[in-house]
C-alpha cells in the first residue's frame, strides 16, 4: 500500500517536472516538431582520410597553423594536407576568400618549409559580390584525387554550389567543375557528394559524385560517374539511364500494393533527370559552364511517366494523371507505353450522376486555329451550335431557332478589336498570334499578325528566324481574353499573357498557381464567364477543372468512349451543369443530373 | 481492504494500475497547453438553441445585450490633458480632398471617413455577397459608375457591379491588404504585398505598372493635384501616370497611409513612433514624436489638425506645425485611422474593443464597446450615423450620439472599412472571402 502511494507521489512530481519542461518548449501543431538546432561552430572541423587530413573552417580564418606553421593566408575556408609531389612530406591546398568574396585555390609544395602560395591552374574564382561562402571542404578520395565543393549563400533565399575534381599532382590540375545553378530555396537545389572507386575494375580510381535533391536520403540519390583513362576522366555514359531503369522497373512492380512508394520513387527518378539533363530543359546542374549534361536517349523517362500515369490513375488522381499523360505524348513514346498509359486512363474513376445525350449536327470550325468552341451555351438551356447558318438549340424543348452569323466564333478583346487566331513556335517560345478583327458580320480571312505574344519562353533553336515559325500550340488552348491579358491553359497549368489595349505585351507571362483568381470576365466557351471552371475534352472522358485547377472531375458518362473519337471540342454552361462536346460531326450534352 | 480469497493479488494490481493511471492523468492534464485565448466558439454556427457566440462562450443574445448597456454607462475612461488644445487661429478653409470625382480609403485624402450619402438607419438585410477566394482586409471603394472595386488577400483586384456581379477580376502576383485608389477618369490604382502598384482602366486593362522594392500594406492616396503617394519603404510619389517622382526612405516598413494636408503636407506614422510631415517636394517639413509604432493612417480635420493613433492605444492630436496638442489614452492598439465628423469629433476603434467618440478639445464624448477588437475605421454618412466592423462578426450602425441603430452578424471578423454607395447600400469585405452589400 505505502509502496503504491509513493509510487504515486512519485509519477505525480514525475508528471510536474514534465509540465515545466512542456511549458518551456515551443508548441508545434500537428506533433511536428522542429528541427533541433544545430549548434554554431566556429571551430575549425578537422578530419583525416587516410591519404591526408581536411579541415573545413566555418569562419574565414587567417594564418592557420600546419604542422606548427603558420600559413601566410588570410580568410582561408578549407584546407588539405597531402602530399601531392610525392616526395614523403605533406603540402598543402588551400581555399580562400578576400572580403570581396573573391575566392582562390593555392598550393603550398614543402621542401624544407612550405613555400610561397602558388595558384592552382585553371580554377576559376566564383562569381565575387554578394554571395557569402556557407560551406566549403576537402575530400580525400585517393593519393592521386581530391574533391573540393563550396556552397554559396547569395541572398536569404538564393543559393549554390560547386565541386571541383581535382588530380594531386606536383601543381594540381582540375579535372571537372560541376555547378549546381542558382536556386531560390534558400539552398542549393542539389547536393553533391564525390566518392572514389574503381567503377570498372581497371585498377585506377575512378570518381563518383552522388546526385540527391538537397537534404534527401542516400537511396534517393544517383551517380555520375568519371572513370580514369590516360586521357582524363571521361564520364562513364551509362548513367543516369541505368539508374533511372532499374528505378522505373521498381516503380512499375510496386503500383499495385505500394502506390505510394511508386509515385514516390517515378517523381524522383523524373524530377533528378529534368535536373541533371541537358535535353530535358530545366537542367540546374552544370558541367564546366555548361547547362545540363548530355543524357542522350533517355527510355526510362517513358517507363517512369507510364508508372506515374498508373500510380496516379489508381490513387484516382485525375489531374496529376492527364498531366503526366500529356507530357508522355510530347516525348513520342512507343505505342507499348502509350497503351500502357491509356489504359490507367480509361479506368480512372469518373463522377457519378453524369448522363450523355444526343445533340443537333454541328460543323466544326477549323479557322482560325484558336476559336470559340463550335458548340457554346448562351445560357444553361441555350447552345448556339455552328453551321453554315448557325442555330440555337433550347436544351429544355428540343427546339432549333436560327442564329445570327457573322464572326461569331473569334476570340476577341474586351473591345472587340483584336483577335487571338493561333498559338505559334516562335524563336523565343510558345506566343499567341494577335491579329486585327475583321468587321463585324464578315467572314474570318487570315491576316498579318500585329504582334506575337509570348505564352511560354522556350530556348531557341540554333539559327531561329522569323521564317521559323510554324503553328504549334504545345498542347494549350486559350479559354479566352479578359482584360488583363489571354488566359491559355494546358491541363491544369493556367498561364496569363498579360496584354494591354493595343494587343502589345503588358508584361511577363505567368504561370498562375494552383487556386490564384483567374483573370475575368471570359467569354462563354471551354470556361465560365468568372474563369473558375472550364472544361477540357479528351477520348477518355470530360475534365472538368474547378475554382483550383489541381480540382478535377472526370465526366464519362455510359457511352462516352465510343463517341469520343477524332478532334473534340468542349463547352461549359454557365452554371457548370453542363458540358457540350463536339466529336465527330455532332453535339453532345454531358449533364450532372444529381 | 479486504479482497475476496484468490482474487488479493489480482486487487493489488488494479490498485496499482488505477493509481498509475490516476498519475499519468495527472501529468498528461499537467502538460496540456494552456487554454487558448479566444475560447471554445468561434462563431456563432458553434452555438446552439438561438445562442450566439460572445468572446469565445455561446451565449444568449439577451445577456450580451444587458452586459453592453451596462458597459455603455461605464464612467468614460480619463482624459489625458497634455495641455490646453491649441487649435490653429486661421483654420484653413475646408481643402479639396482629392481631384472631385476620386475614390479612396477613408473617401477623400484627408482621411475623413465622411461619405456624401446616407446609409441604413436601422436593422440591415443583404442585397447580395460576392466571394472571393480569401479574406479581405481592404476597404471597398466605389467607382464613379457605381462598380464596387476590391481587393482580397487571394492576390484579386475585383470590380463588382451594384448588383453584385462580376464586372472584371485583376489576378496580380501578390495579396491586397490595402484599398485601391480610383481616379476621376474611372482607373484603378492599388498595391499589394509583393510591391506591384499597378493602375488599370474602368475595365480592367492594366494602364501601367511599378514595383516597389518592399510590400504595400496601405491604401494609396491621389491629391489634388494628381499627385499618387505610396507608402512601402519610406514614401513614394508618382504621377498619375505612373512615373515616379520621388521617394522618401524612412529605413523602415510603413504601413501608416499617407494623408494629405491642406498646408501641403504629407503625413504618416512610422513603425518607430515618428509622425512625418514631408512636403509635396519629398522634403522633410517636420518629425514629431507620436511615442509609438503608428499602423493607422493620420486624419485631418477639417481645421488642420492631424489626429493618429497608435501602439500604445494613445490617440494623438497635433497642430499642422507638428506640435502635439493633446492625447487621449484607450486600453489597447490603435490600428484603425480616425474619422472626423463635420463637428470635429473624431470617431475611432481600438483593439480594446470600443470604439470611441472625442470631441475637438480631446474629451471624451461617448464609448461604444463591443465583443471584438477593432481594426476597421469607421464612416460617417451625411447625417453623421457611424459605420464601423469589429472582430466580434459584427458591422455596426451608430447614430451620432453613439446609440446602436444595428449590428449585423456577418460571421466573421469585419476589419475592412465599409462604404457607402449613392443607392444608400453598406459595402463591406470580411474574413470569410465575401464581399457584403447591406441594405
Amino acid at each position: 500500500m505505502a509502496m503504491t502511494r509513493e509510487l504515486s507521489i512519485a509519477l505525480f512530481a514525475l508528471s510536474l517536472y514534465g509540465c515545466a519542461r512542456c511549458s518551456d518548449e515551443p508548441r508545434v501543431p500537428f506533433k511536428l516538431n522542429p528541427p533541433p538546432e544545430v549548434p554554431q561552430v566556429d571551430t575549425p572541423v578537422v578530419a583525416d582520410a587516410g591519404v591526408g587530413a581536411v579541415t573545413a573552417f566555418p569562419q574565414p580564418a587567417d594564418n592557420p597553423v600546419v604542422a606548427g606553421q603558420p600559413l601566410p593566408l588570410a580568410g582561408v575556408r578549407a584546407l588539405y594536407e597531402v602530399d601531392v609531389d610525392r616526395d614523403g612530406d605533406q603540402d598543402v591546398l588551400a581555399l580562400t576568400a578576400d572580403a570581396t568574396q573573391h575566392v582562390q585555390l593555392a598550393v603550398f609544395t614543402r621542401d624544407a618549409a612550405l613555400s610561397a602560395p602558388r595558384p592552382v591552374p585553371g580554377f576559376v574564382s566564383l562569381e565575387p559580390g554578394a554571395c557569402t561562402i556557407a560551406d566549403a571542404r576537402f575530400f580525400s578520395l585517393s593519393k592521386e584525387k581530391a574533391a573540393l565543393r563550396v556552397e554559396l549563400q547569395c541572398s536569404a533565399q538564393q543559393a549554390s554550389a560547386a565541386l571541383w575534381l581535382l588530380a594531386l599532382e606536383a601543381t594540381p590540375r582540375i579535372y571537372e567543375r560541376v555547378d549546381v545553378l542558382a536556386s531560390s530555396e534558400g539552398h542549393p537545389a542539389l547536393s553533391l557528394l564525390p566518392r572514389s572507386l574503381d567503377s570498372d575494375g581497371d585498377q585506377h580510381d575512378d570518381i563518383a559524385v552522388r546526385i540527391s535533391a538537397y537534404g534527401a536520403l542516400e537511396a534517393d540519390s544517383l551517380e555520375l560517374t568519371w572513370l580514369d583513362r590516360p586521357s582524363g576522366l571521361v564520364r562513364d555514359l551509362r548513367e543516369p539511364e541505368a539508374t533511372l531503369s532499374a528505378w522505373a522497373a521498381a516503380a512499375q512492380s510496386q503500383i499495385a500494393k505500394q502506390t505510394d512508394a511508386a509515385v514516390a520513387r517515378a517523381e524522383l527518378g523524373l524530377t533528378l533527370a529534368r535536373a541533371i539533363c541537358r535535353e530535358l530543359g530545366s537542367a540546374q546542374l552544370a558541367l564546366s559552364g555548361v547547362p545540363g549534361i548530355g543524357c542522350g536517349t533517355l527510355p526510362s523517362l517513358g517507363a517512369l511517366s507510364t508508372t506515374l500515369i498508373g500510380a496516379y490513375a489508381r490513387r484516382g488522381d485525375v489531374a496529376r494523371a492527364f498531366d503526366q499523360y500529356r507530357g508522355l505524348r510530347a516525348s513520342h513514346p512507343s505505342e507499348r507505353l502509350l497503351d500502357l498509359a491509356q489504359a490507367a486512363l480509361a479506368k480512372l474513376p469518373a463522377a457519378s450522376g453524369v448522363t450523355l445525350r444526343n445533340g443537333p449536327a454541328v460543323e466544326p470550325i477549323t479557322q482560325p486555329r484558336v476559336h470559340l468552341p463550335s458548340a457554346r451555351f448562351l445560357s444553361d438551356s441555350s447552345l448556339f451550335v455552328h453551321r453554315l447558318n448557325p442555330i440555337l438549340w433550347d436544351l429544355d424543348s428540343g427546339s432549333e431557332t436560327p442564329a445570327p452569323r457573322g464572326s461569331e466564333a473569334l476570340l476577341r478583346d474586351p473591345s472587340g478589336q483584336l483577335i487571338a487566331s493561333g498559338i505559334e513556335r516562335t524563336c523565343d517560345g510558345l506566343a499567341v498570334r494577335i491579329e486585327r478583327a475583321p468587321p463585324p458580320g464578315s467572314d474570318y480571312t487570315s491576316a498579318a499578325p500585329l504582334a506575337n505574344a509570348l505564352l511560354l519562353p522556350l530556348a531557341s533553336a540554333p539559327g531561329c528566324t522569323r521564317a521559323s515559325h510554324r503553328p504549334d500550340d504545345g498542347g494549350f488552348s486559350v479559354l479566352g481574353w479578359a482584360p488583363q491579358g489571354l488566359v491559355a491553359v494546358r491541363g491544369s497549368e493556367v498561364r496569363l499573357v498579360p496584354l494591354a489595349s493595343n494587343g502589345r505585351a503588358s508584361g511577363e507571362p505567368r504561370l498562375l498557381a494552383p487556386g490564384s483568381p483567374r483573370p475575368a470576365p471570359l467569354p462563354a466557351g471551354v470556361a465560365t464567364r468568372d474563369g473558375a471552371r472550364y472544361v477540357e475534352a479528351t477520348p477518355y472522358g470530360v475534365l472538368l477543372y474547378g475554382p483550383s485547377s489541381d480540382q478535377v472531375e472526370l465526366w464519362r458518362p455510359e457511352g462516352y468512349l465510343q463517341i469520343a473519337k477524332g478532334p473534340l471540342e468542349a463547352a461549359i454552361s454557365p452554371t457548370a451543369r453542363r458540358v457540350a462536346l463536339v466529336a465527330g460531326g455532332s453535339v453532345y450534352v454531358l449533364e450532372r443530373v444529381h | 481492504m479486504q479482497g475476496l480469497p484468490g482474487f488479493e493479488g489480482q486487487l493489488l494490481d488494479l490498485r496499482i494500475v488505477s493509481r498509475f493511471a490516476f498519475a499519468w492523468l495527472l501529468m498528461l492534464s499537467a502538460c496540456r497547453p494552456p487554454p487558448a485565448a479566444s475560447g471554445p466558439c468561434m462563431s456563432d454556427q458553434e452555438c446552439r438553441a438561438g445562442r450566439i457566440c460572445h468572446e469565445g462562450r455561446c451565449r444568449f443574445l439577451e445577456e450580451v445585450r444587458t452586459e453592453f448597456q451596462q458597459q455603455q454607462s461605464l464612467p468614460p475612461p480619463a482624459v489625458e490633458d497634455a495641455g490646453a488644445p491649441l487649435v490653429p487661429e486661421a483654420a484653413a478653409p475646408t481643402p479639396t480632398a482629392g481631384p472631385a470625382g476620386t475614390s479612396m480609403f477613408m473617401g477623400d485624402a484627408r482621411h475623413t471617413g465622411r461619405v456624401e450619402f446616407e446609409g441604413p438607419r436601422g436593422q440591415v438585410t443583404p442585397l447580395w455577397t460576392y466571394r472571393t477566394g480569401s479574406r479581405i482586409y481592404a476597404s471597398p471603394v466605389v467607382a464613379p459608375a457605381g462598380d464596387i472595386l476590391v481587393g482580397s488577400l487571394d492576390q484579386s483586384l475585383t470590380a463588382v457591379t451594384p448588383e453584385g456581379s462580376l464586372r472584371f477580376r485583376y489576378s496580380g502576383t501578390g495579396k491586397y491588404y490595402a484599398s485601391a485608389v480610383v481616379t476621376p477618369q474611372g482607373d484603378v490604382i492599388a498595391g499589394s504585398a509583393d510591391g506591384s502598384l499597378v493602375a488599370l482602366s474602368s475595365d480592367g486593362q492594366v494602364r501601367w505598372e511599378q514595383k516597389l522594392s518592399d510590400a504595400i500594406d496601405a491604401s494609396p492616396v491621389l491629391s489634388d493635384d494628381g499627385r499618387l503617394y505610396v507608402a512601402a519603404d519610406g514614401l513614394y510619389a508618382f504621377d498619375i501616370t505612373g512615373h515616379l517622382k520621388w521617394h522618401y526612405a524612412v529605413g523602415a516598413h510603413v504601413r501608416s497611409v499617407p494623408a494629405v494636408h491642406p498646408q501641403g503636407l504629407i503625413v504618416f506614422g512610422t513603425p518607430n513612433g515618428k509622425l512625418v510631415a514631408l512636403t509635396r517636394e519629398g522634403q522633410l517639413a517636420w518629425e514629431a514624436d507620436a511615442g509609438a509604432n503608428i499602423d493607422g493612417g493620420a486624419a485631418i480635420s477639417d481645421d488642420g489638425r492631424i489626429l493618429v493613433g497608435n501602439d500604445l492605444g494613445h490617440v494623438l492630436c497635433f497642430d499642422p506645425s507638428g506640435k502635439q496638442l493633446w492625447r487621449f489614452a484607450t486600453g489597447d492598439d490603435i490600428r484603425a485611422t480616425p474619422a472626423i465628423a463635420p463637428d470635429g469629433t473624431c470617431v475611432v476603434g481600438s483593439y480594446d474593443r470600443a470604439l470611441y467618440a472625442l470631441a475637438p478639445d480631446g474629451s471624451l464624448k461617448w464609448r461604444f464597446a463591443t465583443a471584438g477588437r477593432i481594426r476597421s475605421s469607421a464612416r460617417i454618412d451625411r447625417a453623421g450615423r457611424i459605420y464601423f466592423g469589429s472582430q466580434d462578426d459584427f458591422i455596426y450602425g451608430l447614430d451620432p450620439s453613439g446609440q446602436l441603430l444595428f449590428r449585423h452578424n456577418i460571421g466573421r471578423d469585419v476589419d475592412s472599412s465599409p462604404v457607402i454607395d449613392s443607392r444608400g447600400t453598406l459595402l463591406v469585405g470580411a474574413d470569410d472571402g465575401s464581399l457584403y452589400a447591406l441594405r
